[in-house]
């Protein structure tokens, strides 16, 4: 525009006066605006009594006014972003090194907990998907760790809730992930198929230490087969997140506009051969547990026969007491009511050993199902990735996947059975040893005390 | 005398605003006292700095000098409103207060066109035809220049007088259209052309 034009425009304003108001108008409505206002003010202190502002509320406002929003917006995050980077480095520093061994129900298990979750949240605001699903795997690994050191099922039970819900969050963020670029896709996808399957293998194979820890656990029973039920549910959870991963990997190869440099058929190829290790891996341990089992029934079974052989002996030390005196007659009363009570436990706890020797058969039964699929899956997979068909191949997976999670609850079953029944037996029959040893003393019969303590010997060793 | 004297009041306000306003953050500090201490002498501060570019964008806009006064004061106590209600809201007062101005004017045009008392294309022919052209003495040159603003579609008209009679940045106009501040150059950019097809055939040289 010219100069000229720009002039006449700014001149309108200065010039032309009747475009200004008339300056007695300006002071009166000047008077009258600061009169309202006024009396506003007034009315709303009378019905609100002014609401009381903080130190911060003030400071906030004066932000506002004096720093624009987009700014202050820009400072807000960029400040967060820095308390939470300083938190989370002064924290490391100070506590959670010090509480990074820590088991939950511990002091510094707080501490642990929220240098975690410090972690998580500048990995999701800083950090890619991958590193958001990394931080969470990672510390799905630490509640593994965790469930191997617990020193009682409480805090086994805790860490494995808590795994739970990592491995929950990390489908989640497979699934928010879906949409975007098959480059992100495929670079989480990777992630969580890796990390999974490292989670799952330090899952599945407890530590020494555990089972030192059963022994002075004093959880009820119920708590305890609940933990080993969630520990299942959790594996089951872990394996599905993995085997998602690899169907995503597999669908991304198949399609023809994802780029090699972001996965090749050798990748795929490699992970479904992986898969299929591990589940027969895990099959074969399977059947290492029947075994176990079953070997631990028959023993249960040996010592029902040993308790067996006592009851007979209780049988004949009673048909000697019959001749003895009176004041020995009342003594033997009570002594055979006792070691009746005895009996009938034993004999109830035969029928459990039934049920647990039932137990074992179905489970041997399902293990041998299950090895056969196994390799028959093995083959199939091979020709199926020979032929490319990494969709079937997986397909295959996935259904041996199923029949491993089914015959592990049948052995787990079968190995619980036999667990919970051979505690009772050995208790029964450590019960009917005391009591045939304190009859003994109470009847002075020195030979019921030498058979009593020759059978003593023989549960104990 | 006193006339002049007005006249000679208005424009050193409109030369030097820095006057009464030194700075944008003698501005701000004001809006602050307001909204903190509800100070209304802050607030008639601001009024002072204010009511005369209220009073001729509306003026402008309505072209009626009863309307232009009973809006330009209602803009005002509005704005206090806002200012202690959604202090958190406000960028810039400058930007509010221009933006309750325009909201208020578009009511205006709504509540004339229900009426069908004064369409807006006859509100162009009264800026110019009555209250400036009776009342006051004005320059022919500038009056055949509001004549060609007039001409020009509101939207046009409205950066018009913004950018260049008022003085306003395109950042700010950009806050009061509630537009991006490169639609605003482009709306600018139109509008000059425009004004200039219609101012120019008359100037001397094309002549």
């Amino acid at each position: 525009m010219s100069r000229k034009l720009v002039k006449q425009l700014k001149n309108i304003k200065n010039e032309n006066g009747r475009l200004n108001p008339d300056r007695s108008w300006v002071a009166q409505t000047r008077v009258k605006l600061i009169e309202d206002i006024k009396c506003n003010i007034t009315n709303t202190e009378v019905n609100e009594e002014m609401v009381k502002t903080s130190v911060f509320d003030t400071i906030s406002e004066g932000l506002h006014v004096f720093v624009s929003g987009r700014v202050l917006s820009m400072a807000r995050s960029s400040l967060t972003i820095l308390l939470v980077g300083a938190v989370a480095v002064s924290g490391w520093i100070a506590s959670v090194s010090a509480s990074y061994d820590s088991l939950p129900g511990e002091a510094l298990y707080g501490v642990k907990m929220a240098a975690e979750s410090t972690e998580l949240l500048v990995a999701s605001v800083i950090g890619s998907d991958e590193d958001e699903v990394t931080t969470i795997l990672k510390h799905a690994s630490s509640r593994v760790d965790e469930y191997q050191r617990s020193e009682s099922t409480e805090q086994a039970t805790v860490a494995i809730k808590s795994l739970k819900e990592k491995i929950e969050s990390t489908q989640d963020s497979m699934d928010k992930v879906n949409g975007k670029s098959p480059e992100k896709v495929v670079a989480v996808a990777k992630v969580v198929e890796k990390k999974t399957s490292e989670i799952l293998d330090s899952l599945t194979e407890p530590k020494e230490k555990e089972r030192t820890i059963e022994l002075k656990d004093i959880a009820p029973e119920v708590t305890k087969v609940q933990l080993k039920k969630d520990v299942v549910e959790v594996e089951a959870l872990i394996q599905n997140a993995g085997i998602k991963a690899v169907g995503v990997l597999v669908e991304n190869v198949n399609k023809e506009d994802v780029k090699e440099s972001v996965i090749t058929k050798k990748e795929v190829t490699d992970t479904i051969n992986r898969r299929l290790d591990k589940l027969t891996e895990g099959v074969l341990k399977l059947d290492v547990t029947v075994v176990e089992t079953s070997e631990k029934a028959s023993s249960t079974i040996a010592i029902i026969k040993t308790t067996t052989t006592t009851k007979n002996i209780i049988g004949i030390e009673g048909a000697v007491g019959e001749t003895a005196s009176s004041t020995e007659m009342n003594s033997k009363q009570s002594t055979t009511s006792s070691t009746q009570d005895i009996v009938i436990k034993a004999v109830e706890t035969e029928k459990k050993v039934v049920d647990a020797e039932q137990k074992v058969v179905v489970a041997e039964q399902k293990i041998g199902e299950a090895n056969k699929i196994a390799e028959t899956t093995k083959a199939d997979v091979k020709i199926l990735i020979e032929q490319d068909n990494f969709t079937a191949a997986l397909q295959k997976i996935i259904e041996l996947d199923t029949i491993k999670t089914e015959t592990k609850v049948v052995v787990d079953e079968a190995s619980i059975a036999v667990n919970i029944v051979e505690k009772v037996v050995v208790q029964d029959a450590k019960d009917l040893v005391v009591q045939e040893a304190i009859d003994a003393s109470k009847i002075n019969n020195i030979e019921t005390v030498k058979v009593s303590s020759t059978e003593a010997v023989k549960i104990v060793e | 005398m006193l006339t002049c004297l007005n006249a000679i009041e208005c424009n050193i306000l409109t030369i030097f605003p820095s006057i009464y306003m030194k700075t944008h953050i003698e501005e701000k500090l004001l809006v602050y006292k307001v909204i903190s201490k509800r100070d209304t002498e802050a607030f008639a501060k601001l009024y002072d700095f204010y009511i005369q570019p209220i009073y001729r964008f509306v003026f402008f806009k309505l072209s009626n000098r009863e309307d232009a006064e009973d809006i330009s004061s209602e803009v005002f106590l509005k704005t206090w409103d806002y200012l202690i209600e959604k202090p958190r809201d406000i960028t810039s007062f400058r930007q509010l207060v221009y933006r309750i101005a325009r909201n208020r004017i578009i009511d205006v045009y709504r509540e004339r066109a229900r009426k069908n008392e004064c369409l807006i294309d006859v509100a162009t022919e009264t800026l110019v035809g009555n209250d400036l052209r009776i009342d006051i003495e004005v320059k022919e040159e500038q009056q055949d220049l509001i004549k060609s603003i007039k001409k020009l579609k509101h939207e046009y008209q409205e950066v018009i007088h913004l950018r260049y009679i008022e003085g306003l940045s395109t950042k700010d106009i950009a806050g009061i259209l509630d537009i991006s501040a490169t639609n605003v150059r482009i709306i600018i950019y139109r509008a000059t052309k425009k004004l200039k097809e219609f101012v120019e055939p008359k100037s001397p040289k094309k002549k």
